[in-house]
């Protein structure tokens, strides 16, 4: 389902914020657990498009700020990656370049899978010191 | 012919599927105290104690609504338990897992060497675990009950992991 909203192209980059200290292992790299949507069946991302680097980060923290949690970098996917698990987009802009992954399966285990397989996928970024 | 089984003392069983009659019940009580008395130790207790810990705080850190910074409900006490139970009775001869919590309100525990060989479950509040496995080519996944101990496929695929 995407809207007549900005579509999300394939070669686009989205953003998962990684915002726990324990969706990262020791060498840095991303946990699955990170990637798997919540109880709603929606992953919250956002788009690199039209953001500088500067605007993706505050966004990232301004994203930590309002949970009260804390910004230990970010998950860097391409869209393609995600579309080929047959999931699509729902780019809400609430707040500006955020998207919703969406169309997940219903089976658990299923997800765990996809959500596996953007991890394998996806680079780590360590937000700027 | 009578199979002789060794057994190595890491192998007593946990309280998984006790027999009936007071000589089960005899043998199991003694087995279960030697496994206390194993994870006492601190070659084996100290690993334990740390993961305990780790889900707990885990499970404390993720009790705000949002905590993944996004819509992830708070992770229900009944996960911690079902977790906490899991990681009890893994036999002693399987590593403990990494711990984190998820944004559908489960927490995972994985044991992970790399993008092709992991074991992830995913342990909910109603007692149910869901899983994927990755032993070089060989996959799978599922989803089962948690009872005392792990299905004897997942704890297989966690040692294929972990020891090869």
């Amino acid at each position: 389902m995407e809207t007549g909203r900005r579509m999300v192209l394939d070669l686009e980059v989205l953003a998962r914020f990684v915002v726990r200290r324990r969706w990262l292992r020791a060498n840095r790299t991303v946990k699955a657990q990170a990637f798997v949507p919540d109880a709603r069946r929606e992953l919250s991302v956002f788009r690199h498009e039209g953001f500088s680097e500067e605007q993706l980060w505050a966004t990232g923290r301004v994203v930590a700020t309002m949970r009260s949690c804390s910004l230990y970098g970010r998950a860097d996917v391409r869209a393609d990656t995600i579309k080929g698990h047959a999931l699509s987009f729902d780019p809400n802009d609430e707040p500006l370049n955020h998207v919703n992954v969406i169309g997940w399966p219903e089976d658990d285990a299923e997800k765990m899978e996809i959500a596996q397989s953007i991890a394998d996928l996806c680079r780590f970024h360590a937000p700027p010191s | 012919m009578t199979a002789t089984v060794t057994r190595k003392f890491y192998d007593l069983p946990s309280s998984s599927r006790p027999g009936l009659g007071p000589a089960s019940s005899y043998v199991q009580r003694k087995a279960n105290a030697c496994r206390v008395q194993i994870l006492s130790t601190e070659t084996y207790g100290h690993v334990l104690r740390r993961v305990l810990r780790e889900l707990h705080e885990e499970w404390l850190e993720c009790q705000s609504p949002g905590w993944d910074g996004g819509n992830a409900p708070p992770i229900a006490h009944d996960v911690l338990v079902h977790a906490v139970l899991l990681v009890v009775g893994l036999p002693l001869d399987v590593p403990m897992p990494e711990v984190a919590g998820q944004p559908n309100g489960a927490i995972g525990l994985d044991w992970y060497r790399g993008a092709n060989r992991l074991v992830w479950i995913s342990v909910t509040a109603d007692g149910a675990i869901h899983w994927i496995a990755r032993a070089g080519d060989s996959r799978a996944r599922g989803s089962d009950v948690l009872l005392d101990e792990l299905p004897g496929e997942l704890l297989n695929y966690i040692r294929r992991v972990m020891n090869e």
